[in-house]
């Protein structure tokens, strides 16, 4: 790693990484309101920490620390760490901007390219992965595929991990389509909000051979050929990874730039993006997945290390455990800190210089330093700030947030998924208080509500982004329990597929005759579609005509046919509309409304002998093929006469025909029976009577 | 038994008209024996006495004769389509339902292939699997891509074919074609899907040989559900997707169909695919009583529970390709005379004796008569044919009784039955079905009698 002899490197030949000390988002808020995310400790340790040990493990020899939010903080926890000292094997230069200047990763590395630091190849990371993935030979690998592939501008790094694994981030969900036979990646498609998932033909069809990978995950560390940082700069709209990707992908033809990816084997790489993957990548480090970068072996001088004893169990010296107090499995707990009697703590991270009262409990907790907690509380499954204090027989619901400094009231009870903050939220600059995304902030104030008469805690809420809802759903998930809630949504999935089909089937079912030519169906499915839009809108008959009529132009179907589907069309429209196919009554007191709206659009259709009788054999083939319409089927035409769509005689003669199938003689013939001797009655007395 | 074999042999050759107006396709000579026989043999090799053979009633006798004349003991169960009547291939299984009576092995008469048929069945019976497809991944080289008759744009037809990276689960199969003609440009699959089998591998150039071991219980859903025609275009597609299917267990369903169904659309519906699954129970007990699993990753029971499974075999190595088109018809021709003596040893060909030029892969009727000086190259010729002097013929196709005349250039055509070739001809790329008379020059044409296909 480190050259004897002081000869000046080549810049191409020392091994460069880029950090990212900001992750440009506020998954943290509001902890990340007074500290950077990269410094948040994460088993009594920065995570910036592991980020750099990672690095150094690999062999990397020079790296930018890229620092926007709370920059001063950064540069400061790094002065003072051994990182900058000059026996450090790495060295390291920091680079700091405003963030108002710098938004986004494009920002940065927009930034970074105009400094023009980098000429060769370098490694690009986030601070907050955690790996002990050795980079340099997917960087020799990087550069050895640029031997047959010119145009490879990025090796990104994935994991397997299967659906459902705990170090999935549910925000972060993603396909990829692959060659397998060089590793290129040829689609890439963030899936979380997606049902169905769809791919380019052509793709297909230009590569024989694609798997379609949706067990990798993410790990935000990337090879970069020098030509990515121009690249982000002749792109202003590339602000993430995923934009970068997706535009070289789109560009590929024009520019004929490639990226490819890298699966791991047997090392371990995450990204710490939001609170619940704070949770799995802490556990991940206890159960020393990340090794070496464990807790016992924290080569951090600013902390001491842990002492590993039985079921994972670590502890910085000077902890004081009380009589009957239980560790009872992968807890680690930082120096100087107390721990009360008959307290129960497990599968939880207590940070340095708390105390914790007597008898509390303490599950799947996160607890930073400086933390009181008083006798009796209980916790499970949160994430308590630097310097929080809870008063005797505090409860803190699931998922919970505590902010720094904030203070609880005795007996306070927070419920589920709550975040909370020391400070009202100022609305007035909030710009330069709140964290990184403060641009979205600024325009939705945050509602002032403090929680309770004697505590010392703000609600914080999550300034309302456009697309954020199914965001912070997920994000909310922290602590419910998951693998449920992913097995009911899929067993939703293949219902819905099933009914799917199932539609399909009772599509085709239904309207039975509709006509095999492919036109003609088209065409229904066109009118289906404009009636329900119609109906909904309350669109004017004129227009619908209008609408019908192009259909019909367009599909080219005789009149015949448009009178026939239209008036199938109608008759099926509310079954379409609440998919539920009831009998008796509800079916007319459904359709009677829709067919009052589209009178007009009859009136406009059946205009002469031909085209009433069109549409009264129509009526009988969809009562024939639905059996729950036969029973309104005698008030149908009631109301279609009554509204004089149907003539007298119309009606006569269809009833005098012999039916196209002859099932229809003993249903529909006979209930219309009343109906007809009905009509014929009235007919002879109005004979009758004009006599 | 274990298992039963159908050979769909009442296919109409309808990308090769020009060739199946005089033969049907199951009887065009692939090096001089009928293409049926190759079907036959594999299956006579893979150990089954039996066949049940689907094909137009007018060439039964034709058929039945085919395992004396050629030497074969497998014994043919023919089962008649009416004359010119178009039966796709599920609704010949339908023909066939009542003399159905285990699993299947569906294989169509245009497949030539050497691939061992054991590894599909063992598959198939390890899996219990509902549908097992053959896929074949290494296409042979072609060797010539010019093809006789009129220059048509022929496309391939190809399938994307997606298939689990753990087991050979069939995940999802479309054509290119379908796709294609309903102009949507994109593939998409369900996320619930991808949540099942997150690593899928999606091939778009594999070979589908037509070759499916179907359950028994899938035999009698296509023999219930009248809709389906096809196996490849509907049934498969339509088994892939019901893969993901829950089952719903409504036992009485069967009797007592639901009040608000009328009568008339009872008999138009058809039973759902649910209720033809055999031992269900039985199976789901097993599984779940099993510590095998076939995949890893979740912590779902083997096969993802799915009940209904397709798989797919593909074929890394071994010949497969089809004749269900004229250039693959002609490329097959020119395939097998090379592989002849490696495809089936003990069956060497005798050419008959003369003096002409006779490049190794040829191949030659024992009737046929060369004259001294003619020379013949990579081409395959038939039986009782006459070749006059000074004839060249290469990388052509001469089925019986063909008579050509002396100082002849024949170059990739194809002469059919009973033509005839007058002196001082040159062909190229040509269909012949009839007499040419001297001194013709012709590139990429058919030449067939218009009076004479009028008689037939």
């Amino acid at each position: 790693m480190s050259k004897s002899g002081s000869e000046v490197l080549k810049q191409e030949d020392v091994v460069l990484a880029v950090l990212i000390a900001d992750s440009f988002s506020i998954r943290f808020a509001p902890v990340t309101d007074s500290k950077p995310k990269a410094l948040l400790p994460l088993v009594n340790r920065p995570m910036i920490d592991y980020a750099l040990e990672s690095l150094l493990l690999s062999g990397v020899q020079k790296t930018f620390v890229y620092c926007v939010a709370h920059a001063d903080q950064i540069r400061q926890y790094l002065k003072e760490s051994k990182w900058m000292r000059s026996v450090s094997p790495m060295s390291i230069e920091v680079i700091s901007q405003s963030p108002d200047d710098c938004r986004s990763l494009g920002d940065s590395l927009r930034d970074i390219d105009g400094k023009s630091l980098i000429r060769g190849d370098f490694i690009l990371m986030s601070a907050d992965v955690i790996s002990n993935v050795q980079l340099i030979p997917i960087l020799e690998e990087h550069r050895e595929k640029r031997k047959t592939d010119k145009g490879i501008v990025m090796t990104h790094i994935f994991k397997k991990s299967f659906p459902g694994h705990r170090s999935r981030s549910a925000e972060e969900e993603l396909v990829l389509a692959i060659n397998p036979t060089n590793g290129r990646i040829l689609n890439y498609q963030q899936t979380t909000n997606l049902k169905k998932l769809s791919f380019p033909l052509e793709m297909f069809k230009e590569h024989g051979l694609v798997d379609l990978r949706y067990d990798l995950v993410d790990t935000h560390i990337s090879i970069c050929s020098p030509v990515v940082l121009p690249l982000f700069s002749d792109n202003f709209d590339y602000q993430t990874w995923g934009d970068f990707v997706r535009g070289i992908l789109i560009n590929e033809e024009i520019l004929n730039n490639t990226i490819y990816y890298h699966q791991l084997e047997g090392s371990y790489a995450a990204h710490v993006s939001n609170v619940p993957m704070y949770d799995a990548v802490s556990k991940d480090v206890i159960q020393r997945w990340a090794f070496p970068l464990v807790p016992d072996l924290n080569r951090s001088d600013t902390t001491p290390r842990h002492t590993l004893s039985r079921h994972n169990v670590y502890k910085q010296p000077g902890v004081t455990l009380a009589k009957e107090s239980v560790l009872e499995r992968d807890v680690a707990v930082g120096e100087n800190s107390k721990i009360g009697e008959r307290t129960f703590v497990t599968q939880s991270v207590i940070g340095s210089r708390c105390t914790i009262g007597n008898d509390v409990y303490i599950n799947n907790a996160y607890i930073w330093d400086n933390v009181n907690i008083k006798n009796n509380c209980r916790i499970e499954v949160a994430l308590i700030a630097d310097g929080a204090v809870l008063n005797e027989g505090v409860e803190i619901g699931r998922g919970c947030v505590i902010g720094p400094g904030v203070v609880l009231a005795a007996g306070t009870k927070i419920p589920d998924n709550t975040r909370l903050m020391a400070h009202p939220p100022k609305c007035d600059n909030d710009f330069e208080t709140s964290d990184e995304e403060e641009g979205n902030a600024s325009l939705n104030p945050y509602v002032v509500k403090p929680f309770s008469a004697d505590s010392v805690a703000y609600v914080y809420q999550r300034p309302v982004e456009e697309d954020s809802d199914a965001e912070s759903l997920i994000d909310e998930l922290w602590g419910l329990d998951i693998d449920e809630d992913s097995e009911s949504e899929e067993d939703e999935d293949e219902d819905e597929a099933d009914n799917d089909e199932e539609e399909e089937h009772e599509e085709e079912v239904d309207v039975g005759d509709l006509p095999e030519d492919m036109n003609a169906r088209s065409f229904y499915n066109e009118v289906l579609e404009s009636l329900q839009r119609g109906y909904e809108e309350k669109i004017k008959g004129d227009n619908l005509v209008l609408e019908i009529n192009s259909s019909k132009y367009a599909y080219n179907v005789t009149m015949k046919e448009v009178n026939m589907l239209v008036i199938k069309a109608m008759l099926s429209l509310p079954s379409v509309m609440t998919k539920a196919a009831t009998g008796t009554n509800e079916d007319w007191v459904a359709l009677r409304p829709i067919l009052q709206h589209f009178l007009p659009v009859m009136r406009n259709y059946l205009k002469n002998n031909q085209s009433m009788l069109d549409s009264l054999e129509a009526l009988e083939e969809f009562g024939v093929h639905n059996s729950h319409f036969v029973k309104s089927i005698c008030k149908v035409l009631h109301f279609l006469y009554g509204e004089d769509v149907l003539s007298e005689d119309a009606i006569l003669e269809w009833y005098t025909n012999p039916p196209n199938d002859p099932s229809a003689l003993k249903t529909i013939r006979k209930t219309v029976e009343p109906f007809i001797t009905w009509l014929e009655e009235a007919e002879e007395e109005s004979s009758e009577e004009s006599d | 038994m274990e298992y039963q074999a159908v050979i769909m042999a009442a296919g109409r050759g309808s990308r090769m008209t020009d060739l199946t107006h005089a033969r049907p396709k199951c009887l065009l000579p692939i090096c001089n024996r009928p293409m049926i026989w190759f079907s036959l043999k594999m299956l006579e090799n893979a150990g089954f006495e039996e066949v049940i053979v689907v094909i137009h009633e007018q060439f039964r006798a034709e058929v039945a004769a085919i395992p004396s004349k050629y030497g074969l003991n497998i014994k043919l169960d023919i089962a008649c389509l009416p004359k010119n009547e178009d039966f796709g291939t599920a609704d010949s299984l339908r023909l066939v339902k009542d003399r159905i009576k285990t699993d299947v092995l569906v294989i169509s008469c245009d497949l030539v292939c050497d691939i061992p048929l054991h590894n599909v069945f063992d598959l198939h019976r390890t899996h219990q699997s509902s549908v097992t497809a053959l896929f074949s991944q290494s296409s042979p080289e072609v060797m010539s891509t010019a093809v006789p008759g009129p220059k048509t744009k022929f496309k391939q037809e190809r399938d994307l074919v997606g298939l689990d990276l753990q087991t050979p689960r069939l995940v999802f199969l479309v054509s290119e074609a379908d796709l294609t003609s309903e102009n949507e440009e994109e593939l998409s699959i369900r996320k619930s899907v991808m949540k099942h089998f997150p690593q899928i591998s999606v091939q778009g150039n594999l070979l589908d040989a037509h070759l499916y071991v179907i359950k028994k219980w899938v035999c009698d859903y296509i023999a219930e559900n009248r809709s389906f025609t096809m196996l490849k275009g509907e049934v498969l597609p339509h088994l892939v997707r019901k893969q993901f299917i829950k089952i719903q267990r409504k036992k009485n369903e069967k009797e007592l169909p639901n009040a608000d169904v009328s009568v008339v659309s009872l008999n138009t519906t058809n039973r759902d695919i649910c209720s033809f699954l055999v031992d269900v129970e039985e199976e789901e007990k097993i599984r779940s009583y099993s510590v095998w699993n076939d995949h890893r990753g979740d912590l779902r029971g083997p096969y993802q529970d799915h009940n209904i499974r397709c798989f797919a075999y593909v074929a890394k190595e071994g010949f497969c390709l089809r004749a269900n088109s004229l250039s693959n018809y002609c490329e097959l021709n020119r395939q097998v005379i090379k592989r002849w003596n490696t495809m089936f040893p003990n069956m060497e060909i005798t050419p008959p004796v003369s003096k002409a030029q006779v490049g190794t892969d040829c191949i030659i009727g024992e009737t046929s008569q060369l004259s001294d000086k003619c020379s013949i190259k990579h081409s395959v010729i038939g039986q009782g044919c006459n070749i006059g002097e000074k004839v060249r013929i290469t990388n052509c196709i001469i089925m019986d009784n063909v008579t050509i005349m002396k100082e002849t250039t024949l170059q990739g055509c194809i002469l059919m039955d009973n033509s005839s070739i007058e002196n001082s001809c040159d062909l190229k790329d040509c269909i012949v079905g009839h007499t040419v008379h001297s001194n013709c020059k012709s590139t990429n044409e058919v030449l067939v009698d218009a009076d004479r296909l009028l008689e037939i």
